[in-house]
């Protein structure tokens, strides 16, 4: 058993994978498969496990509608390895959807923090 | 936007089936490397870190796969699969993929043939803006004549009325139209100045008419040309425009030429030329004051929102209101309107009822085309049984493998659709051919015959591909795989509907061959009848006085000035006139008093110039032929046949006896000088009937006459001699119809032709399709059974036993079949009877001649599969794994 399975690891939702790889890229700059979701398990303090059979498709899905863009570079072993950085377009979309991400966070806070009294 | 730029990468991908896969094996590998390495640095060796980074990782393959779904469109990629995969399938069996596409190709061929016959003659709007305006103007006594024809008199009263948005009068009228000194006989059209305004038809260069062009009588010589008549005339030249254009002896200018596809509303015959109404008289006629002659048909375009009935009762209103004396010939006359908007067609009742049942003949034989296809794939899906068995072991769903069976009867039929739709113009073109009726119909492959040919493909397809389903649906894995004798419950003592349909197959096919040999034969008889006239060598050509202004006074002498001409052609050995010719259509009666029982009665009278009978090689039996003296001034004659010799004077001698002419009573007696043979000139089954021959010199008449030239040789030379004389005499005279009486012996047959024809494609065609059918069942039952059969060959079963376990079933169905075929033969002769001639229509040879065919084909087509049968390795049939 390695560490990583020692704790109870949650698989990520679907649709907010794309949210976190683009902001990844956004803060962290070019970044090959690997280092993607290893980065993104760190960053969610290992509670997540990001699945390959989604993260592939999922950057080949952006790389199609143009959010991202790949090239080939040399890794940190000095092997080939796919670069994936953020576009313009891929900026743009970053934006809307943590605008949108908050909105909704914010709305569901206040249903939280609701109690009987404040709706008398 | 975004989804869209997605849609098109992926379409591209699927399109291409290119794949990235190169790209995605390196980025997993890669990833592997470095999950790998961390491993071992958290302190794994390095076997323990690769599992359980391969362990971390996941299926790959199932990676690749959703990875390879996000790269292309997987629904698309699906069907090209499938497509690539029926294509092989077919591929492999060459011959059932011929037998299955050619039946198909038969069946909606045909269909997609008289559909567009149908479509053309008669669903199809006329090519006009806003068709559903369109009304002809009729009344009771022309919608029972079936042609709307009303007077000059008349239009001109109705002309003006505020209840329709226009009307507009037209006839037609054959012309000779001379264009750079070539003349053709072609369809004019006298049409008023409103006719194009109201029928909503258009030009491509130039105008139409106007109400302005048709003003004044005999001086508007402008005239409009259809698009055919521009190409065949003048190679659609644009600079058309303002040339002449000969009609009869009058010169027009040309000032438009008609919209392409626009050629009148007669549907079936085109017009060639328009000319305005107001002309008539320079084409040969002169009725604009004739109130008593009907000759126009009416046309109105409603004015919206108006019903058809509202119309005509405000129609019949006005005209008594406005023009009481037109109305006062028809006392109580009402107009009655009737929907415009497919044009008019003579030809429509004739042939609506033909065409419908020649398409549900047609729709019958697709359908059993679509029967044997499907037994055929049946016999397929049998043998890939175990294919099915092994791909639902591998988790194929059924819905995937339904796809797959429906993908591949798709293709089939789109391989059949495609050749069926590129025969059907042909196909048409031969329909519309063999018609007694000369159609002008244009049978190119349109957008309605493609639909409707795509949707026949699509509903064979969905019909045809139901035979492998339902097989595999019934394979069950234990089944196919444990007791892989592939010996299901044994069905063959139940007689399916796949069976009674074989032998139905086999009865029609009987029937329609049988039909088509006793009209073959007929045909024969009919060739080696006596017309009682001699046929070869001789020329026709009819020519039209009155067109040229001649009058009663002044044909006499064109008729012999034009007989002096011909017969001095060089070439020519004999030449007359006649008003009525053999085997054509058309027949002049006159009554005629009965001296015996004196009655008067309707006799054909036929009006024939000098020299006749011995043109023709008729026999006079005694008395003499007309001749040249034969005229105005002389005493009138007449010759009479056999028949009316028994009818009007049995057993006597008709020479020198005198009839009164028919006619006002004041008519003059006339004198019997000859008797000739009888000669068919209806058609050549029936008896000739009582006949009168009048000298042409002796009548006032103007109508069209034909020239009889006897050949000495080649008649195909002597046509354009004769124009030229003819052009000399008096060039303002008419020519067409020229024809040979040969050919016109030929159309007489045309109807037992084309009857002759068709049943027999039909019954070669029933034929081959009863052939598949019946090897669809044997080969079925063969396949369905060769375990047993090898089973009872191990245990020493000659082949002829095996034949009696295989074709028992198979004979019942073709006895079964034949019984029925012949007797349904018996009836169906019975209906074709009027089209047989010398052959009874139960001839016991032909019956058992067909039938044996029948039989012959059966039997090969059944033992080809127990040929396969006896002859298998016993050991693999045993096995058949």
């Amino acid at each position: 058993m390695t560490l990583s399975f020692m704790k109870r690891k949650r698989d990520v939702q679907q649709g907010t994978l794309a949210l976190m790889v683009l902001k990844t890229l956004d803060v962290l700059g070019p970044l090959h498969g690997y280092g993607l979701a290893r980065r993104i398990e760190q960053i969610s303090g290992d509670l997540l496990a990001v699945n390959q059979g989604t993260l592939y498709p999922l950057l080949l899905k952006l790389e199609q509608e143009g959010a991202i863009a790949s090239e080939w570079g040399a890794s940190e072993n000095n092997r080939r390895a796919r670069f994936y950085r953020l576009t313009s377009v891929g900026r743009k979309q970053l934006q809307t959807e943590t605008r949108d991400w908050e909105q909704m966070a914010a709305l569901i806070g206040r249903f939280f923090e609701v109690k009987a009294e404040d709706l008398r | 936007m975004r989804t869209l730029r997605r849609f098109l990468i992926r379409l591209a991908a699927s399109a291409t089936t290119r794949r990235d896969e190169g790209r995605l094996r390196e980025e997993l590998e890669q990833h592997l490397a470095l999950q790998t390495a961390e491993n071992v640095r958290s302190g794994l060796s390095l076997v323990e870190a690769r599992r359980q980074a391969v362990l971390k990782f996941g299926g790959v393959e199932a990676i690749k796969e959703h990875y390879r779904d996000e790269q292309g469109l997987p629904v698309l990629d699906d069907l090209l699969q499938d497509v690539r995969y029926a294509l092989r399938q077919l591929q492999r069996a060459p011959l059932f993929t011929l037998t299955a596409t050619l039946s198909l190709a038969m069946g909606i061929g045909a269909n997609a043939a008289v559909f567009t016959v149908i479509e053309r003659v008669l669903l199809r709007p006329l090519p006009v803006s806003n068709p559903q305006e369109l009304v002809f103007i009729t009344d009771q006594r022309t919608l029972e004549e079936q042609s709307p024809r009303f007077s000059y008199p008349f239009y001109a009263g109705l002309r003006d009325n505020d209840v329709l948005a226009g009307v507009a009068a037209r006839s037609s009228v054959p012309v000779n139209a001379g264009v750079n000194g070539r003349i053709a006989r072609v369809t004019g059209e006298l049409v008023s100045g409103t006719y194009f305004s109201v029928v909503g038809a258009g030009t491509q260069i130039g105008r139409t008419f106007t109400p302005e062009d048709d003003r004044m009588p005999g001086a508007h010589g402008v005239a409009v040309i259809s698009d055919g008549f521009w190409l065949r005339n003048f190679g659609s030249d644009p600079s058309v425009l303002g040339r002449d254009v000969q009609v009869n002896d009058h010169t027009f200018t040309i000032i438009g030429v008609a919209a392409k596809g626009f050629s009148g509303t007669e549907v079936g015959f085109p017009t060639d030329i328009w000319l305005p109404m107001t002309m008539q008289r320079e084409v040969g006629r002169d009725l604009l004051t004739e109130a008593r002659t009907n000759w126009l048909e009416i046309i109105g375009r409603l004015s919206p929102g108006v019903s058809l009935e509202r119309a005509g009762a405000e129609l019949t209103a006005y005209l008594e209101r406005r023009a009481p004396g037109v109305q006062a010939q028809f006392p109580g006359r009402r107009l009655i309107l009737v929907p415009g908007d497919k044009g008019n067609s003579p030809v429509r009742r004739d042939l609506g009822p033909a065409l419908g049942a020649l398409l549900a003949l047609t729709a019958l034989a697709l359908v059993l085309a679509c029967v044997n296809v499907a037994s055929l794939l049946a016999v397929r899906s049998a043998a890939r049984e175990k294919e099915i068995a092994v791909r639902l072991a591998l988790g194929a769903g059924h819905a995937r493998l339904t796809r797959q069976f429906v993908t591949e009867s798709l293709v089939l039929a789109a391989l059949g659709g495609t050749a069926g739709l590129l025969i059907a113009p042909s196909a048409a073109r031969v329909l519309v051919a063999s018609q007694p009726h000369r159609l002008g119909i244009d049978a190119t492959l349109d957008m309605r015959v493609f639909t409707f040919g795509l949707a026949v493909s699509v509903l064979t397809a969905l019909f045809v591909g139901q035979a492998p389903i339902l097989a595999f649906r019934k394979v069950g894995l234990t089944q196919a795989f444990g007791n892989s004798s592939g010996t299901p419950p044994d069905t063959s003592r139940r007689l399916t509907l796949h069976d009674l349909i074989v032998s139905f197959q086999i009865a029609v096919s009987l029937a329609m061959l049988i039909s088509a040999a006793l009209l073959m034969q007929s045909l024969r008889s009919l060739n080696s009848v006596d017309p009682g006239f001699q046929a070869e060598n001789l020329v026709l050509l009819s020519l039209d006085p009155r067109a040229a202004g001649y009058d009663g006074n002044r044909v006499e002498g064109f008729w012999r000035d034009t007989l002096d001409r011909v017969s001095q052609v060089r070439g020519v050995q004999s030449v007359s006139l006649a008003g009525t010719v053999p085997l054509a259509p058309g027949r002049q009666r006159q009554p005629w008093l009965n001296p015996t029982s004196g009655e008067r009665i309707e006799i054909d009278t036929n009006f024939v110039g000098p020299r006749y009978f011995r043109t023709l090689g008729i026999p006079l039996l005694r008395g003499r032929e007309f001749d040249e003296r034969d005229g105005k001034t002389t005493r009138p004659v007449v010759i009479v046949n056999e028949r009316l010799v028994r009818m009007f004077w049995p057993e006597q001698d008709p020479i020198g006896r005198e009839l009164r002419l028919p006619g006002p009573p004041g008519n003059p007696v006339a004198e019997v000088v000859g008797l000739v043979k009888d000669v068919k000139y209806r058609d050549l089954r029936g008896d000739t009937g009582p006949m009168f021959y009048r000298p042409v010199l002796q009548t006032s008449s103007t109508d069209a006459m034909t020239l009889h030239v006897r050949a000495a040789s080649d008649p195909g030379a002597l046509a354009g001699a004769i124009r030229r004389e003819m052009q000399i005499l008096d060039p303002n005279v008419p020519l067409f119809g020229l024809t040979t009486l040969e050919d016109r012996l030929d159309a007489s047959f045309a109807q037992t032709r084309q009857a002759a024809v068709l049943t027999g494609v039909c019954g070669m065609l029933a034929l081959l399709l009863s052939g598949i059918g019946v090897y669809g069942v044997t080969a079925l039952s063969v396949a369905r059974r060769t375990r047993d059969i090898g089973i009872r060959m191990a245990l020493g079963a000659e082949p002829r036993h095996i034949v009696r376990v295989i074709g028992r079933r198979g004979l019942t169905l073709v006895i079964a079949g034949l019984s029925l075929g012949l007797l349904g033969s018996f009836s169906f002769t019975q209906t074709a009877g009027t089209l047989l001639y010398g052959v009874s229509a139960r001839d016991s040879a032909t019956f058992a001649g067909m039938g044996a065919l029948l039989v012959v084909v059966s039997l090969i087509a059944f033992c080809i599969p127990i040929r396969a049968a006896t002859r298998m390795d016993v050991v693999t049939a045993i096995r058949d794994e």
